[in-house]
């Protein structure tokens, strides 16, 4: 394991240089210098140990007026398996209509964290009615 | 002829935040006209996170944050029409529009909001030499091929320009498979934030190259090659410093101008510096009655201001419909000084400010420990600490009432003072 490394926190537009050092006294096993605020603490300790992100990306969809949905993953994933999350969601094909929040893919690569729809998308003849005018109470009803 | 009491003219995130808050403030008759297929503007491409922090209060995605508002929007039953474009607003508010149900539509407005957004400055702004192929697009043009109408859009990428969305488009490319070999910045700091940066550049290896720009495309049907080089402090290539790249794509994220072809036409007075309206507290340009908001008055980088700002147009428009929005009255000018390049609104009324107003503002350069210090004809009013503060982050300072009112001011300016170390 790496004893030191200087790296800039990524949890507000701060952008903090931290300074995190092996430090078996602590409890998390290290030390963090140079955070603003205790967030950065959680920062530094969690990229030494199991550094993580939210994935965003796309996954094809059918029968819409687009060919891609946008989705994400409901919560941060370890960053080693971005990839090969990558790879499993560009197998995925959907159907529309799909609504925001719908699960995509459940509990990606066993991390026990899902992939959801990112917006709604309706099929493709369902939109073409709502081209020109709005307040129609079937379209309010779909999508609330 | 049709009558509306409220015009919107765009239906991204400024002119569904105005429109809601029109209808929340009274208004009835409201229209959105949206010259896309859908609601929500450019927020439906901008598939990463990191919106709707200060509205919300929560980590969301372009498309989540726009359909909040859709969703709102629909439930109060405003009516807004899709795939129509605007051809002319005049100054008495009539609205010359088109679409192919409607045909040509006249509408005639007791108030109108502009909130057309902005468009990306592309490679004729810059003049880049080299020869002319197919493969060289601006980022945000890519970014809907990529996110939405699913086109892959290259293989081997090189991206001019580190403003926000070159940083993003970056990491999505490299997601879905192309090897993005540089991202270049003519300046010596890039214009994006830190943590775009961080995750998405370092988290996947790309170099950023400060103080370079390209000097060089070749290929005839398609990219070859892109040359970059080093500039001096004049933003001169130096020779000897040019580096070959051989790609297929070359991406321009070399900023975004308000599009205001619709405000001149209409004859409204726009700001140099922003190349928006001038506009008043009430988000009212120099013309009565017609409001504007969001990337159309100046360019924001945070989704959650054009929100704020959008509520205040939206409110004042129905404030003015009313009759409740005065005109009389003395107006303060409002500028930035001292390295602050601009101060949103301009002008401001007094008697139309109920509590507060967030003044809106950026800097020209990358500042540590300063204080922006707000003036009232010379004298301080307020002074805010900065431990930093840079061009590629909109800078706010909210001042009361009771603080605009200790003075009988002419000027307010807004400028920076370097602080002790």
């Amino acid at each position: 394991m790496v004893e030191a490394k200087d790296m800039v926190c990524i949890v507000c537009p701060l952008g903090c240089k931290l300074k995190v050092t092996k430090d078996n006294a602590s409890e998390a096993g290290f030390a963090v210098e140079g955070n603003k605020c205790p967030r950065g603490l959680d920062y530094g300790i969690k990229e030494m140990t199991n550094p993580t992100r939210v994935l965003t990306t796309t996954v094809k969809i059918t029968h819409a007026a687009l060919n891609r949905i946008p989705v994400r993953t409901k919560g941060a994933i370890p960053k080693p398996l971005i990839f090969q999350a990558m790879k499993l969601m560009n197998e995925v094909e959907v159907k529309a209509p799909v609504k925001v929040g719908q699960v995509v893919i459940k509990n990606i690569l066993g991390t026990g964290i899902d992939v959801i729809a990112s917006r709604s998308i309706y099929k493709k003849a369902e939109l073409n009615h709502y081209f020109c005018h709005s307040q129609r109470k079937d379209f309010a009803e779909l999508i609330i | 002829m049709f009558n509306y009491e409220i015009v919107v003219i765009g239906g991204g995130p400024a002119g569904l935040a105005a429109a809601i808050e029109a209808r929340k403030n009274g208004a009835k008759n409201i229209l959105v006209i949206e010259r896309d297929r859908e609601l929500g503007g450019i927020l439906q491409q901008c598939i990463h996170n990191g919106f709707g922090l200060h509205v919300f209060k929560e980590e969301l995605t372009g498309p989540e944050y726009a359909e909040k508002f859709i969703q709102e929007l629909i439930t109060m039953g405003i009516e807004y029409k899709l795939d129509t474009m605007v051809l002319e607003v005049t100054d008495n508010r009539q609205i010359t529009a088109m679409n192919t149900i409607d045909g040509i539509i006249h509408i005639q407005a007791k108030a109108v909001i502009l909130a057309m957004g902005c468009r990306e400055r592309t490679r004729g702004a810059i003049r880049i030499p080299g020869t002319r192929p197919a493969g060289v697009l601006t980022a945000g043009t890519a970014q809907r091929f990529v996110n939405m109408e699913g086109y892959m859009i290259g293989k081997r990428v090189v991206i001019l320009g580190s403003g926000d969305i070159g940083l993003i488009m970056a990491r999505r490319l490299t997601l879905e498979g192309a090897e993005v070999l540089a991202v270049a910045e003519l300046m010596p700091f890039s214009g994006g934030l830190t943590r775009n940066i961080v995750q998405c550049l370092e988290d996947f290896n790309i170099p950023l190259l400060l103080n370079h720009t390209v000097v060089d495309i070749e290929g005839h049907d398609r990219v070859e090659a892109v040359t970059i080089a080093q500039v001096d402090e004049g933003f001169k290539a130096i020779q000897g410093t040019e580096k070959r790249f051989e790609c297929d794509t070359l991406l321009l994220s070399v900023g975004l101008i308000p599009e205001n072809e619709l405000s001149k036409s209409a004859g409204i007075a726009l700001d140099k510096v922003t190349g928006g309206p001038i506009v008043n507290e009430s988000m009212e340009t120099s013309i009565e009655g017609i409001f504007a908001c969001g990337n159309v008055v100046h360019v924001h980088d945070l989704v959650d201001w054009v929100t704020e700002e959008s509520k205040r147009a939206g409110r004042s428009a129905a404030q003015y419909i009313k009759g409740k929005l005065t005109s009389k009255g003395k107006t303060i000018k409002l500028k930035g000084t001292n390295g602050v390049r601009y101060v949103v609104p301009h002008l401001l009324k007094i008697e139309n400010i109920a509590e507060s107003i967030e003044l809106m503002m950026r800097v020209d350069n990358i500042y540590r420990n300063v204080k922006l210090v707000v003036r009232g004809n010379g004298e301080v009013i307020k002074e805010i600490k900065r431990k930093h503060a840079t061009p590629g982050e909109m800078e706010t300072i909210k001042v009361t009432l009771k603080e605009l009112s200790l003075g009988d001011y002419d000027e307010i300016s807004v400028g920076i003072v370097k602080g002790e170390e």
